[in-house]
């Protein structure tokens, strides 16, 4: 009785293992593979960019099917949890699993980095729609982040916009990690370039557990260099981080007569969420960059489908997964779905690409060199973002309507 | 360093440091009658400040109604743990070790359990929807409503523990357990009954601070677990044992975390990406120097050991 | 599904080695000694530092070139140059790192030493355990902050493992595993017979009952400190296999959940026990493979996620369930007896 039920259950698990590959002898299946922290301090962005991608496979799938092609797209996702060692080991399976050839993530840059040696010598191509830190902008590897630019763009848009505003000081808080970092030095050097006065950066260290030290610190420094001109805050921060912070600088006195700069994740109606923020910001005049170009035809039939198919509106960020997710769909399907030409081709495909956001064309090292940013302001009744102008980061053009 | 924000600092530390006071006396309250190192106790905090979270979006504003819901569910969730987990364990005579481990585990499944509940109804990145209030407010100090909540709160807590404690029978109970457990058992003590009871009473400290900890800052599933080490830095300077020990110890990592951080900041430049690492330092620093934590300075005030 | 059996069987092998070297230090210093280590991550992240600074500060030196700065302006070319030794002079490159490891292991034998002397100091023993874990907390938040080690909070790349100059990357990863196994094999020797000899049997005594052993004129502290030594070089020589098997180094990797995961595999495994360290070892990796794969699996299905959170309830409720059920481990400790007193030739 033991021996058959063993026999039977070996009988069911091979079945299982042969079923799909039999019943789908017609259609080819490409496997794209899905690297994201779903769980950890950054769950919410792995799970929404997930969708983002599972949108844009779906969309492609329909797509092929009418277009009467035999090529499919499957998703095989693995969680990184948030860290180097997670997502070499979530990659690894993920190849090792499905013979996945092109991985969509991961999130961070240092989890990009960690995955880096297991896709170089495998050719695999990763295709890291978020990261930004310079420490992965690296020549002839197959890591190659499409959509989101190098932060240095973003801290010369800042820049500029500071100086168009008359600010003379500027001082920055920002989170103690190579994002935070990588912007604070830019933004500085910028800054002071265009003319600009001092510049004092304080970082905090990430997830933190409560931030009434920075933020009186923060407040100090304001003080001091009120004394020598106007003034500004900017906050490269998290949301998370942001609502902290905003708890204890809102009964600031100091804090709350500047106004405040914050970067594309605070350009999040969330945050608005909270009368006493909402009011906060609005009469911070806060002014953000976000990368976020609602000019193109996709952009909004991209949020309405999202938010037919999930119920909620996508997060920051999720449409660059779903773009990210197209151009190595794309790819994928000129080169049959071989690694190393994916890696010869995704630039020549990016290069041509324009989805929801702007052009993904890819300097030397593969990274996005298209800036186009749109400037949003808090709205007159405090309940979203709207735009006020626009930056270009290719010429340095900024347009502001202020 | 100037002197108003000298002032704010040390208003601050004093709200932060009470949050940390009633979480820690949690744990010193599970070290000292349950002998339990107690690392699910953070995921308490985070269930107390999800549940404030839910009630405040969904039932009502009102904050005695949020702390109290707030407390009730963690307490269940304590009593639950008490017993499907720590008691059938106990009964095995385990080492220390193996309960440490178990309560890491414990605390692993409830907050990947909180993780599965925050994602199926989108709570990510939500507030408490309590509004932050100017309540006093003057040339050098500006005192919110959380501030008002936090701080009597904390001390109204702890009187009340300390006169259950001290003047009631299931107090003088858990002292009896506190100070040797063998011998309460043979006096006849009704063990599992204080147990249990000391369990619910934890549990109803872990989700008002929670609550707490929630409304004046953010709330996030990760949020005990990130918050722990400082939160038991606490403990141990209280040895484990004392009350005041534990809560003189709470303010004094919170001023170090926060005045002492600064001023290190101001005059040495020392950043504070650094800050995590000064309730640790304070850990080791305490245990090696004076590992007995500080009870005997406290040996007149009323505390679980004399 | 589409299972590269064989490839997944390497990885798993080098996850397993590197694993077991980790469990059985631990298991030499708790499950023998008795002293509680929860510093693990300390040690094995001295190894990972310790890769990082000799790839990038030593290598250079020893291949004839110029050390450039692995960090800022200078990341790139830092970052070319280390990756073209390794793969144009292997020779160096294997000299390099055999360099780290000798280097790790002294370094984080003495650091071990040094902090065992520490637990004279602690009156509660399990004082001693929160010193070590927060001390390892202490030194990755100041490396992750202070620029100099390992670039702050970016991490250096291009820590490669010594045989990825082989064209053939199927076979650098099949010489690399092999590699690993061979140091988890040869300390599994080492401990064993450790543990069967005389010193081993006065460690046992000393961890069952400290106050007899030190009545026996045996100095307890020096005993400690000794294993501690071998435990942390161990440990510290699991960091360097680490990090070159991600080829990343990072503050991040080695958080307190790392210590945690290396106690759930002695106790799982069983305790004072060396095959059971390596029983529990391998448990771990498989199980932390075998639910990725599943939630792959059920992800394709079309479940929701979901099974992310559920892979880390089920190893609390894995872990639970042995602790209840079977707190001895798989395989529990073996009760050597030895002749008390021989009693053939009394004279």
């Amino acid at each position: 009785m033991r021996k058959m039920s063993i026999v039977g259950i070996l009988a069911l698990l091979l079945l299982v293992i042969a079923m799909p590959a039999s019943a789908q002898d017609e259609i080819e299946t490409y496997v794209l593979g899905v690297a994201q922290p779903f769980t950890g301090p950054l769950g919410s962005f792995g799970t929404d960019f997930s969708k983002g991608i599972e949108l844009a496979v779906e969309e492609m799938n329909a797509e092929l099917e009418a277009a009467g092609s035999n090529v499919r797209f499957e998703i095989a996702s693995a969680d990184t949890e948030g860290t180097p060692d997670g997502a070499a080991r979530a990659v690894q399976t993920i190849v090792q699993t499905t013979g996945a050839q092109v991985i969509v993530g991961p999130l961070t840059t240092s989890e990009v980095l960690g995955a880096k040696q297991f896709v170089d010598e495998n050719d695999i191509v990763i295709v890291a729609p978020a990261s930004s830190g310079a420490a992965a902008g690296i020549p002839d590897d197959n890591i190659f982040r499409v959509i989101y630019p190098s932060d240095n763009f973003a801290a010369r848009a800042f820049a500029e916009i500071a100086v168009s505003r008359g600010y003379q000081n500027v001082a920055i808080l920002h989170v103690d990690d190579p994002f935070g970092n990588g912007l604070s030095e830019s933004f500085t050097a910028d800054f002071t370039e265009l003319g600009g006065g001092e510049v004092v950066s304080i970082g905090y260290a990430p997830d933190p557990t409560d931030l009434t030290s920075e933020a009186t610190s923060l407040s100090a420094e304001v003080s001091r260099l009120m004394s020598a001109g106007d003034t500004a805050v900017l906050c490269v921060c998290f949301l998370a981080d942001a609502q902290k912070l905003f708890q204890v600088t809102m009964i600031d006195p100091v804090l709350t007569s500047v106004e405040w700069m914050g970067i594309e994740n605070l350009a999040n109606p969330e945050l608005l969420a909270d009368a006493g923020h909402a009011e906060l910001l609005q009469n911070a005049n806060f002014i953000s960059v976000s990368f976020v170009d609602t000019q193109t035809p996709l952009s909004q039939p991209f949020v309405d489908a999202f938010t037919e198919k999930f119920g909620a509106e996508p997060g920051p960020f999720t449409n660059y997964a779903y773009d990210a997710a197209n151009i190595a769909m794309l790819s994928m399907l000129v080169v049959d779905n071989d690694g190393a030409a994916v890696s010869e081709i995704l630039p020549f495909v990016s290069n041509h690409y324009i989805g929801t956001s702007v052009q993904a064309y890819l300097d030397a090292n593969g990274d996005q060199a298209i800036a186009r940013y749109g400037i949003y302001n808090v709205s007159e009744d405090a309940t979203e973002f709207t735009l006020v102008g626009t930056y270009d980061g290719s010429s340095g053009e900024l347009s502001l309507n202020e | 360093m100037p002197g108003p924000l000298l002032v704010d600092s040390l208003v601050r530390s004093l709200q932060v440091g009470s949050l940390y006071a009633l979480m820690a006396l949690g744990i010193t309250l599970t070290m000292s009658v349950i002998r339990l190192p107690n690392f699910a106790h953070a995921e308490y905090i985070t269930v107390g400040a999800y549940t404030a979270l839910v009630v405040s979006l969904a039932v009502s504003s009102n904050p005695v109604v949020i702390l109290g819901l707030s407390a009730l569910a963690a307490a269940l969730v304590a009593l639950i743990c008490h017993f499907a987990v720590f008691r059938p364990l106990e009964k095995r005579n385990p080492s220390t070790y193996t309960m440490l481990l178990a309560s890491f585990s414990v605390g692993l499944i409830l907050r990947y359990i909180l993780f599965l509940l925050v994602d199926r109804f989108d709570l990510f990145d939500r507030r408490i929807a309590v509004p932050l209030e100017i309540w006093y407010r003057s040339n050098s100090i500006i005192l919110t409503n959380v501030f008002f909540w936090v701080v009597p709160t904390t001390l109204g807590l702890v009187l009340a523990l300390s006169a259950l404690l001290n003047y009631t029978p299931l107090g003088r109970e858990m002292r009896a357990l506190a100070n040797n457990f063998e011998l309460a058992r043979v006096i006849g003590i009704r063990v599992e009954r204080v147990k249990s009871l000391t369990w619910i009473l934890v549990g109803l400290l872990a989700g008002v601070s929670g609550a707490l900890w929630g409304i004046y800052s953010s709330v996030n599933p990760l949020m005990g677990w990130l918050a722990i080490l400082s939160v038991f830095a606490a403990a141990i300077m209280g040895g484990m044992s004392s009350f005041v020990g534990t809560i003189l110890g709470a303010y004094l990592v919170s001023f170090s975390e926060n005045t002492v951080m600064q001023l290190l900041n101001y005059y040495l430049g020392l950043d504070f990406s650094f800050k995590p690492a000064v309730p640790f330092i304070i850990i080791i620093l305490v245990l090696l120097l004076r590992p007995q934590g500080f009870t005997e300075f406290f040996n007149r005030a009323r505390g679980l050991q004399r | 599904m589409n299972i590269d059996f064989f490839a997944t069987a390497i990885a798993l092998l080098t996850f397993f080695g590197i694993a077991a070297l980790m469990a059985i230090s631990l298991n030499l210093e708790y499950g023998v000694a008795g002293i509680p280590n929860f510093g693990q991550a300390l040690f094995v992240s001295l190894g990972a530092y310790t890769a990082g600074i000799t790839y990038t500060r030593l290598m250079p030196l020893l291949a004839g070139q110029e050390v450039i700065f692995p960090c800022g302006n200078t990341l790139n070319p830092a970052l070319q140059l280390r990756t073209e030794i390794m793969r144009t002079l292997p020779g160096v490159g294997l000299a390099n790192f055999a360099i780290t490891l000798v280097i790790a292991a002294v370094i984080g034998g003495i650091v071990g030493y040094g902090i065992s002397y520490l637990t004279l100091r602690v009156r509660q023993e399990w004082y001693l355990a929160l010193v070590l874990l927060v001390g390892g907390e202490i030194v990755r938040i100041i490396v992750r902050g202070y620029e100099p080690i390992i670039c702050a909070s970016n991490g250096l790349s291009g820590i490669a493992q010594p045989f990825n100059w082989l064209d053939n990357a199927q076979l650098a990863s099949i010489l690399f595993a092999l590699m690993v196994v061979g140091f988890a094999f040869a300390a599994y020797l080492y401990s064993e017979r450790l543990v069967r000899s005389p010193y081993g049997r006065l460690l046992k005594a000393v961890r069952e009952n400290e106050r007899v052993a030190r009545s026996l004129g045996k100095n307890v502290a020096r005993i400690r400190a000794q294993i501690m030594f071998i435990g942390s070089a161990m440990a510290a020589v699991a960091g360097v296999l680490f990090a070159l098997n991600i080829g990343f180094v990072s503050a991040n990797d080695y958080v307190v959940t790392l210590t945690l995961d290396v106690w759930v595999m002695i106790v799982l495994g069983g305790l004072g026990n060396n095959k059971g360290a390596l029983v529990g070892a391998l448990l771990v990796t498989v199980l932390d493979r075998v639910t990725a794969i599943v939630a792959i699996q059920l992800n394709m299905l079309g479940s929701e996620f979901e099974f992310n959170y559920l892979r880390f309830i089920l190893f609390g409720v894995i872990l639970l369930l042995m602790l209840r059920y079977r707190p001895q481990g798989i395989l529990p400790e073996p009760q050597h007896t030895t002749l008390a007193h021989d009693m053939s030739d009394a004279s």
